[in-house]
């Protein structure tokens, strides 16, 4: 384990993700100087450009997939190391501008000394191919869920003019809520121009995937991408892809090359799944559907198989309204908003790293629910979910909140502007994509769900041009086992690994977060007791995101509540007596009293990083300028603010330690900036409901 | 790690306490210190001196008394170190190769590995060790100090037939043992994978160690590398034998001799623009062989008793190593080549 400090990159070099960038100035370089801590943990995986590492952002907790490059120093191995460089960042370019809930999230990049390090969004199930070998091939069922999620997110990429061209199995991630991500983008763009650049003389690239076009090199484009999709389907389907079996190596390109006939459909498959492959693997390209239109065949339609997993969707949906709501209304407003939405997160949306960051008490209900009761609540609500009834069970039964009309939620979900602000740094990708936001759309919600969290939002030009999907309706029912025991068995046995997975996750993150839930929240009284008008001021500034830090308005006892986590676990600290509190849910949000309008606190907990870097996500989802009426932040108050927050955080560091020492905690070193996240395991105050 | 377990044969070359520091710096100010060569250039080895024999059975190995010089090469799946053992002052090519695999695998894999230590050979690189840390594997191999044939290439650009004879004869003779002793097909003979020091001796390298890793690295679905030297039934899919080895050193031999790779490609182009079509003339062309212009009838025989399509109409290893070519510059050895090889550096 090595901490790195890296060196404040370029603002060319490193996007906004990382410092903070006020909405208005989208499209500015106001990257922030600092640099990028993280601390690098295990291997994850190794692709043909570089390994791949756990890491974790010591500042903000949060885990990171960290693609690394190696740039050696020898003579002989530059030229190719630069090569790979060249290419990592060729990748880059493309994932920094996507955001689709199934592509991989672009978070960073940083170029050290010997290597250049690539931050992605951590995705903790694995890939379909590992999946694979743990479980065996998968029932139809799930690849139904996957092909969907596959298309939508390929659709998204196609509707950007981004071929793939290396789709397949283990290019696929998948979250522990089985939401995929496609990953490992402009990999197989190299694939061509090496073979043209090196005359034949190399040829890199996966076979069994890849188009008879492409190996024939007689001009390919998006096409290409849907064969492999079909491939990628019979891979999930039968363990392996097609002509695996017969051929190896180069012999499987020639044949693929040279073969008249398609790859062999796996004839346990359903008529819709052959059917549907068939179309994908029309030896002409201009004879395959594209995503869309594959989108409406039955094996991925949803209309078609309402069972089919759109809770993901629907969750990150809601999510992403959410985040927009509170991003959007002012900050008195969104304890409303941020309890019900943190409550329909709760039971649609818990989804890998996203959730796992969004609050400790939540963290805290998933320790409570053991995983296999927790994740049974989840498939009955959030991945069969009905069109009348957006409602899942868990907060039906336990959150009373108020209802908005459907107007109003229209109106505000179906606003791109929105949806691109409704980004949540950490938890969320936004969603742009043209097939989500019709489905909230037609989403028919508890209408006056939102009516209070409404009142303020900003008018916003509504837009339909997200609508061209009409006939692609989202629609979630409550319809549950239609896969035979069998696939049943499998599919828990994913999701149980996946679950388990996701615990993994928390242990690992726990801790650090944990410090950094205390230290803020004294930070933040402190600050506000001696500067109300200063933080105010920058709050408002800021426009987003720091509601963490109370406004002068809340009252007494949100401020207790906020004090709470530095002294007791933090599960404790959301307890409160709000109406918006059920039996799980990890609202760690203090009301007062339902009445009196209390603003919400700790809504985004990881968020309260002090430095400003986890709202650069937010802001660089938004990428697009957004007019947005706060947008006057001057960067000379940010800095003040940063520096204010950065000595208090020193000063209370420096207070822990000496406690920490005086306590006779033997395993603090005085020394360490920050303590290893054992160490901060075993503190009292840090604690972690989990262990 | 071994410091309890010294090997017995061990030898130690210290510069004597003695020697001023002023002998360790050649005129122009470059630290020499045997067959190190240091300056403000980098590092060079001129091991011209025959290096001592490292006797893998009385020595065990460990990696901490290796140090590196250098990085050397990049080869399928790892990075190819010049190291030098700090006690004996012997070189070796390590060969480190990230792994992400299951740890029953690996152990697997460093059992085949040490087993593949056993059986010795003088034509084909011996591996004296492997070690396994923290996902790396990392193989101690014989260094050679020429490079590979694709170094020789690249510097004489073709190769007379007298050198090449000397050349065919040595890797037959590896092919041979691989094909009878170890039974064992090659399957990736090509010019980087036929080493050469400065003794002449040539050896074939790659063996076993590269099939096992890709059979176990779960990368079998990646393919990276070169493929030009692939007989038409493999790329075809067919079933294929040892002689499949025979074709690629056929190309092989052909490639050093015109200095291009045999088959041209279609139309004006300066080489094959297309993977596909290269494969495609492969399988479907007839085999290209040596202009009897330019070559001995004996060189002529000899390619095309190697590039036959058909693999049944190949020669086999021992059949080749009774060819009138092979014959014709018999006795000469590693001398021979020695001598064509004198005052190259493929180091610098």
């Amino acid at each position: 384990m090595v901490d790195t400090d890296l060196p404040s990159p370029s603002p060319s070099k490193l996007p906004p993700r990382l410092s903070f960038k006020p909405p208005m100035e989208l499209a500015s370089s106001s990257s922030s100087p600092h640099p990028i801590r993280w601390r690098k943990g295990e291997l994850i995986g190794a692709g043909a450009f570089g390994r791949v590492y756990m890491g974790m952002n010591l500042d903000s907790g949060e885990l990171l997939a960290v693609k690394q490059v190696l740039v050696a120093a020898n003579n002989g191995a530059k030229e190719r190391a630069q090569a790979h460089v060249r290419e990592l960042e060729e990748e880059v370019k493309l994932l920094q501008n996507l955001s689709h809930p199934n592509i991989v999230r672009y978070l960073g990049t940083a170029r050290e000394d010997d290597a250049l390090n690539i931050f992605l969004e951590f995705v903790p199930g694995g890939s379909i191919a590992s999946l694979l070998g743990k479980f065996g091939s998968f029932p139809e069922s799930v690849v139904r869920m996957y092909t969907r999620q596959l298309l939508q997110g390929l659709q998204y990429l196609h509707k950007n003019g981004i071929m793939h061209r290396d789709i397949k199995g283990a290019n696929i991630l998948v979250d522990n809520k089985g939401c995929i991500k496609l990953a490992d983008f402009g990999a197989s763009k190299q694939v061509v121009e090496l073979v043209t650049l090196s005359g034949a003389k190399s040829m890199k690239g996966t076979p069994y995937w890849m188009a008879p076009e492409v190996i024939r090199q007689t001009g390919h484009s998006l096409p290409a991408d849907i064969w492999s999709v079909g491939c990628t389907v019979i891979e999930m389907a039968t363990g392996k892809p097609p002509w695996s079996q017969q051929f190896q190596e180069v012999a499987a390109l020639f044949h693929i090359g040279t073969t008249k006939s398609h790859p062999p459909i796996p004839e346990h498959l359903s008529h819709d799944a052959q059917d549907f492959l068939l179309k994908c693997l029309k030896k002409e390209p201009h004879l395959r559907p594209t995503a869309t239109e594959l989108l409406q065949h039955p094996f991925a339609n949803p209309e078609a198989y309402p069972s089919t997993v759109l809770a993901s969707t629907q969750g990150q949906t809601l999510h992403g309204m959410r985040a927009s709501h509170v991003s959007e209304s002012s900050k008195r407003r969104h304890l409303d908003v941020g309890s019900q939405l943190n409550a329909l997160e709760e039971s649609s949306a818990r989804r890998s790293l996203a959730f796992l960051q969004n609050s400790p008490s939540r963290i805290h209900w998933d320790d409570v629910n053991d995983v296999k009761g927790s994740f049974d609540s989840d498939v009955n609500c959030s991945v069969r979910l009905d069109s009348n009834s957006f409602m899942t069970k868990s907060f039906k039964s336990g959150i009373d909140f108020p209802k908005c009309d459907d107007s109003g939620w229209e109106q505000s979900i179906s606003n791109p502007v929105a949806a691109l602000m409704s980004f949540n740094p950490i938890c969320e990708p936004s969603y742009v994509d043209d097939g989500w936001d019709v489905g909230i759309g037609q989403e028919v919600m508890d209408n006056k769900m939102l009516q209070n969290s409404n009142t303020e939002l900003y008018p916003m030009p509504t837009t339909s041009a997200h609508q061209e999907n009409p006939g692609e309706v989202c629609e979630f029912s409550f319809q549950c086992g239609s896969a035979d025991e069998d696939e049943e068995v499998t599919e828990s046995k994913i999701k149980a690994f996946l679950d388990e997975k996701a615990l993994e996750l928390k242990r690992l993150q726990t801790p650090l977060y944990m410090e950094y839930h205390s230290i803020q929240n004294v930070a933040a009284l402190a600050q506000q007791d001696e500067e109300p008008s200063s933080i105010r001021s920058a709050t408002q500034q800021k426009g987003v995101g720091y509601e963490n830090f109370i406004s002068p308005a809340v009252s007494p006892a949100t401020r207790r509540q906020l004090t709470a986590p530095s002294s007791s676990s933090p599960s404790k600290a959301s307890t409160h007596s709000g109406p918006a509190r059920s039996r799980d849910s990890e609202v760690s949000v203090s009301s007062g009293s339902p009445g009196a309008h209390n603003r919400s606190v700790n809504f985004h907990p990881h968020a309260d990083s002090p430095r400003l870097n986890d709202w650069k996500g937010l802001l660089q989802e938004a990428q697009q300028p957004v007019p947005s009426p706060r947008n006057v932040s001057s960067s000379e108050q940010q800095r003040l603010w940063k520096e204010e927050l950065q000595k208090e955080l020193e000063m209370k560091r420096e207070e822990k330690r000496m406690l920490s020492r005086l306590a006779g905690s033997t395993k603090s070193s005085p020394l360490s900036k920050s303590a290893s996240p054992k160490d901060r395991a075993q503190r009292p105050s840090c604690a972690s409901p989990i262990f | 790690m071994r410091k309890t377990n010294m090997p017995r044969a061990l030898k130690l070359t210290v510069p004597e306490q003695q020697t001023p520091i002023s002998d360790f710096f050649t005129a122009s100010g470059t630290f020499q210190d045997g067959d190190l060569l240091l300056n403000k250039n980098g590092i060079r080895v001129v091991s011209k001196e025959p290096a001592a024999v490292a006797q893998p059975s009385d020595t065990v190995y460990s990696l901490e008394d290796m140090e590196t010089v250098r990085v050397v090469g990049k080869g399928s799946g790892g990075v190819v170190q010049l190291v030098r053992h700090k006690w004996t002052g012997q070189f070796f090519a390590l060969k480190v190769i990230q792994m992400n695999i299951q740890e029953d695998v690996r152990k697997q894999i460093v059992r085949e590995l040490k087993i593949n230590q056993a059986s010795q050979c003088p034509y084909v690189v011996v591996c004296y060790h492997a070690f396994y840390t923290n996902g790396v594997i990392s193989i101690l191999l014989e260094y050679m100090d020429g490079g590979s044939l694709v170094d020789v290439i690249k510097d004489f650009r073709t190769i007379p037939e007298p050198y090449l004879a000397v050349i065919c004869e040595q890797v037959l003779k590896g092919l041979l043992h691989l094909h009878q002793q170890r039974h064992v097909i090659h399957r990736d003979i090509k010019p980087s994978n036929l080493l050469v020091n400065h003794k002449g001796e040539v050896k074939i390298t790659d063996f076993g160690v590269s099939a096992i890793l890709t059979n176990s690295m779960g990368q079998r679905d990646t393919f990276v590398g070169t493929y030009n030297y692939m007989s038409p039934e493999r790329i075809s899919g067919s079933t294929y034998g040892y002689d499949s080895d025979i074709w690629s050193l056929g190309l092989v031999i052909l490639e050093c001799a015109l200095g291009r790779f045999p088959y041209l490609p279609p139309g004006q182009g300066e080489g094959w623009l297309n993977f596909y079509e290269l494969l495609e003339t492969i399988v479907e062309q007839p085999p290209p062989c040596a202009p009897a212009d330019q070559f001995s009838p004996e060189f002529c025989s000899f390619i095309s008793g190697c590039v036959q399509k058909e693999s049944k109409n190949r020669l086999s290893a021992s059949e080749l190593l009774n060819h009138p070519f092979i014959k014709k510059y018999e006795g000469q050895g590693p001398k021979l080549l020695a001598g064509f090889l004198e005052d190259w550096s493929p180091i610098s």
